[in-house]
């Protein structure tokens, strides 16, 4: 197992050891492609968005591995873009109608991954990206912070309050 | 620390956010409380779910297109590979050390030149225990 940070991993692709792409994927695949998946709600295009964004940071050299974590940078990144698809997809959806809704998966009911995701789709939006950030992303309080634009402590204020929500919704109150 | 003051800093504790020194107090507590103890184990485990619930792959050609484009992209030609060592930074200690490694046998026969013979003096000749006046040895009476 490679014991190399992210960091140094992303400093070895740029120097042109493959090797190292294959463990940054492998540590980041489950990771980035379900926050991912989760933000813009399709899966090929969330594939697509996946593919770019990887490839996009790994390529853009505006990030100093030298200064802040991968992790942040990859997942600030990734969020800024599913945004943006999701503002046109939004756009394009208002200008066609409104949308035929899908049928339920009864299969998923019992199913602790689908209580888990339902909960979490009752949150609002802010809370559900909040978790999704700290809990998929494991990004820091300071991290998160840094990505939303928002001091420290109201990240860590607004963590609680969705947390609090989550296990609400999850029918299991503090 | 009291159930309370515990309590508050439960979620915090789950997130890893806590510094050191609250940390060991919380951990001390729950260690000698039994409902802060089942309180913190819910709480994990409620929040443990969600990472595993929204865990997804994309398919293995996504994968494959990827690596292609990363090698297409970064893997440098043969000759510059082979050549690169020599494109490498020197460090600057490195430049010393071949210095001082370099210099080092000359300053020691400038400062200290050893025993190798008598000093010359300009009308004594160039080579050493060779005596011009002297009949070769060829012409020795060996016999």
């Amino acid at each position: 197992v490679d014991q190399r940070s992210d960091e140094a991993l992303v400093r070895a692709v740029r120097a042109g050891e493959i090797a190292a792409f294959d463990v940054l994927y492998a540590r980041y695949e489950q990771r980035l492609f379900g926050y991912m998946s989760r933000l813009v709600d399709d899966r090929a295009l969330a594939e697509d968005l996946f593919q770019d964004v990887f490839f996009g940071v790994l390529q853009d050299r505006t990030f100093d591995p030298t200064r802040g974590r991968f992790s942040a940078w990859v997942f600030t990144v990734a969020r800024n873009r599913c945004l943006e698809v999701r503002r046109r997809a939004t756009a394009r959806a208002a200008a066609a109608g409104p949308p035929v809704p899908e049928p339920e998966r009864v299969d998923d009911v019992v199913d602790s991954h689908a209580r888990v995701r339902a909960a979490m789709d009752r949150l609002p939006e802010g809370q559900r990206q909040l978790l999704m950030l700290k809990q998929v992303g494991e990004l820091t309080y300071e991290e998160i912070a840094g990505l939303l634009g928002i001091a420290e402590g109201t990240v860590k204020s607004r963590v609680h309050a969705a947390t609090k929500a989550f296990r609400r919704q999850l029918g299991d109150p503090t | 620390m009291n159930c309370e003051a515990c309590q508050e800093r439960l979620i915090d504790h789950v997130h890893h956010e806590l510094d050191d020194e609250q940390r060991r107090a919380v951990a001390s507590h729950l260690g000698s409380c039994g409902d802060c103890a089942r309180a913190y184990c819910r709480l994990e485990a409620d929040l443990a779910g969600i990472a595993p619930a929204h865990a997804d792959v994309p398919r293995p050609e996504v994968r494959a297109a990827l690596r292609e484009r990363v090698e297409r992209r970064f893997t440098r030609p043969l000759l510059v590979r082979l050549f690169a060592p020599l494109a490498r930074p020197i460090p600057a200690y490195g430049l010393v050390i071949a210095l001082v490694v370099g210099l080092a046998p000359a300053l020691w026969f400038a400062l200290d030149p050893g025993d190798v013979g008598p000093r010359r003096t300009s009308d004594e000749p160039r080579l050493l225990d060779y005596d011009a006046t002297r009949t070769p040895l060829v012409h020795d009476d060996v016999l």
